[in-house]
């Protein structure tokens, strides 16, 4: 057999096609599709504290006050004057046939519990329809798509008024009650409401003394490449923030090598700032050599050579011990030290759990996190190898629950999503590579300890969204996105998606997903502004 | 096919850079994610054109727009060894590469495949090389444990 090397690229070179300037400038138009229009969304029993989790790689995502990110790459500006009260109204396509039980695709449209779904599709482009939409905490639907707010009862008929003040100009913007990152391509910034008004983070200009006893907890990744920003009390000592997609931080040491800590934004309770290690949101590694001598552990720049930060080990946390949880790539913090690239201090919280863990917020309280380890066996299939169960009602202080009883060591991934109610732990046990569908079962926990199965043969899905009914799920194996809806996060059924949207990929952007009262894909021209947007909605029958 | 002034320009600059930029974007995001993120950069590029040219490392550039525009966060689809290179290629290779961590793969894929030179990487990612060669080191090592290779036989 060939060297690996070659093997990689061609294994490469035989499943990419090639793409030619062809590809990029011909942006072929959709199909038409008829619905009726979609009630309006109730502005009351909306509850707060929405958790929208994400597949990613390695763990969930929970993000309080129901936001989401939809990705796209525009930077045109909005037509819509900014005093106007409201937008040009958008053409919205309707029918008088009622809607079959059942799709073209064979799917229901019925769903017990919820009513029949129902599809309109609405037409117009970037000054009458936003590029991505969120459920607003006091009712309806709001976005800050473009630099303008824009705000729907039903998320059909949109008014555009008033600027977004400093979330305007930014391509994607990802904001919760409290807190927003704004991106474009090359950067990011953060943003904390404070008295109704979206304020930017400055970082400090000068290094923040060491403070005894004040401990920082990492989080956020470069928000650029964020999933999610969590912010959750933490008792004695203000506010954590996290963003679950690598957990605390990244930590990645071999005995003998430099360790490679990539360290987040921080915020420090006491003067209410974060600090972002690289705002300028392309990664930047921080490559340290460790050196341990005495109760010494130092970290030199390999680029530099420069100690950028030392470690005085304590009793609880000796020097030795602290190398050995680097070197076996263990998350690690400490308290009253600093590692800086730039002079800037930050205080790492210490975490017991593997790096990368999935840490998610307990709904009788406090936090869990769960170890996941995993091989890949010689013909390709992965076997879970363990798994690690951890509480921690403060998010400082961390207890080794041992091996949760959805440790199926047959089965190919687990990982734990966050709920308002209940912790869910999917355990996937055959995993389809052609249509990316996965099967399993499905276990609840309301403390992150005792667990109930719930189901068997629950679809594992992607891009779970909380909605007002329940739960949304969303993929797109084909090109094709595929909607499955849950009202208790254990029944799963798939449902009809809105007929004739087109393929994604072929019209500059496009996202899918539920908020609030409905399900909607939303498909964008950036080359011409034109914007299709389907709302699903469901009815009981009278 | 659209006739604008800098037509023939881009397409040549496509036919340059295409290939650079969707290898690296497949590497992090798998071969349909990455066609669609390379597929997105250009359009991008084509989109402003006008700045794009101009730039001293618009590769560079590029690729961060494709990553920018990969959120749709499902996971990277890897497709399986085509059945005539099976005997050619091990058949767990794709999900061994899908298991690296995503800089992992970025180097292997790039160095050790594709012939980049580390600065090269360092270039269009905008990490440093000292963290190009640990990533290289960590990955290949991870992938010959993966596939039960001892040595790069």
């Amino acid at each position: 057999m060939p060297d690996l090397d070659m093997q990689i690229r061609e294994y490469i070179e035989t499943t990419s096609a090639q793409l030619t300037a062809d590809d990029i400038l011909h942006i072929p138009l959709g199909d038409e599709a008829v619905r009726p229009l979609v009630p309006r969304r109730s502005g009351a029993g909306i509850r707060k504290g929405w958790a929208i989790a994400t597949a990613s790689a390695a763990a969930a995502m929970l993000i309080i006050g129901g936001a989401f990110l939809l990705p796209r790459l525009d930077d045109g500006t909005i037509v819509a004057d900014s005093d106007s009260a409201s937008a040009t109204e958008p053409e919205i396509v309707t029918t008088t046939a009622p809607p079959p039980a059942v799709g073209d695709d064979g799917l229901p449209s019925v769903v017990p519990g919820l009513g029949t779904l129902t599809w309109v599709k609405i037409e117009g482009d970037e000054s009458t329809l936003p590029g991505h939409f969120q459920a607003d905490a006091d009712g309806g639907y709001i976005s800050y798509d473009a630099g303008k707010v824009w705000r729907s009862d039903d998320a059909v008929t949109w008014t555009v008024g008033g600027s977004a003040g400093p979330l305007a100009g930014f391509t994607w913007i990802q904001a919760s009650e409290d807190w927003a990152i704004g991106g474009s391509v090359d950067e990011s910034v953060l943003f904390r409401r404070s008295g109704g008004e979206w304020i930017e983070v400055q970082l400090p200009e000068a290094p923040l003394p060491a403070t005894t006893g004040v401990t920082w907890k990492s989080f956020v990744q470069m928000p650029i490449e964020s999933n999610g920003v969590t912010v959750v009390p933490a008792p004695g000592w203000g506010q954590v923030a996290w963003s679950d997609y690598f957990g605390v931080f990244e930590v990645d040491c071999d005995q003998d090598e430099p360790c490679e800590i990539e360290p987040y934004a921080m915020w420090d309770p006491a003067t209410e700032t974060f600090r972002l290690e690289n705002p300028t949101g392309i990664g930047q590694l921080a490559t340290l050599e460790m050196r341990v001598e005495g109760e010494t552990v130092s970290f030199i720049d390999t680029d530099t050579g420069e100690t950028v930060h030392t470690i005085t080990g304590s009793a609880d946390y000796p020097a030795g011990r602290i190398a050995e949880q680097l070197r076996r790539g263990q998350s690690l913090a400490w308290e009253g030290g600093y590692v800086s690239r730039d002079g800037s201090p930050f205080v790492w919280t210490p975490f017991p759990m593997e790096g990368g863990s999935s840490v998610v917020v307990v709904p009788d309280g406090g936090f869990a996190a769960y170890d996941i380890a995993h091989e890949v066996h010689a013909n390709g299939i992965h076997r879970i190898v363990s798994a690690t169960a951890w509480t921690s009602e403060n998010g400082v202080d961390w207890t080794d629950r041992g091996a949760p009883p959805f440790a199926d060591l047959s089965a190919e991934a687990i990982r734990v999503l966050p709920g308002d109610t209940e912790l869910r732990a999917q355990v996937v046990l055959k995993y389809d590579h052609q249509r990316g569908r996965q099967t399993g079962d499905a276990w609840n926990s309301t403390n992150g300890v005792d667990w109930t199965r719930a189901d068997t043969d629950t679809p594992f899905l992607f891009d779970l969204k909380k909605t007002d009914f329940g739960w949304v799920s969303t993929s797109l194996p084909q090109n094709r996105y595929e909607f499955w809806v849950s009202t208790d996060g254990e029944g799963w059924q798939q449902v009809e998606g809105p007929r004739g949207s087109h393929e994604p990929n072929d019209s500059g952007f496009s996202t899918a997903g539920g908020a609030g009262d409905v399900l909607y894909v939303i498909v964008g021209n950036d080359e011409t502004g034109e914007r299709t947007l389907w709302i699903g909605s469901f009815e009981q029958a009278p | 096919m659209r006739t604008q002034p800098g037509h023939e320009e881009f397409e040549t600059f496509v036919k340059h850079v295409e290939q650079r930029l969707r290898i690296a974007l497949t590497a992090v995001f798998g071969q349909e994610g990455g066609r669609d993120a390379a597929a997105s950069a250009l359009a991008y590029g084509w989109e402003h054109w006008d700045r794009i040219s101009t730039m001293e490392n618009p590769v560079g550039y590029l690729y961060r727009v494709g990553r920018s525009s990969q959120r749709r966060r499902r996971e990277p689809m890897w497709a399986p060894v085509p059945e005539e290179h099976v005997p050619l290629i091990e058949p767990g290779l794709p999900n061994a590469i899908a298991h690296l961590s995503e800089k992992q793969r970025l180097a292997v894929v790039l160095v050790h495949a594709y012939g980049w030179g580390r600065g090269e990487v360092a270039a269009l990612t905008g990490i440093s090389v000292s963290a190009v060669d640990t990533h290289l080191a960590r990955g290949l090592r991870k992938l010959r444990h993966s596939l039960g290779v001892e040595t790069n036989a």
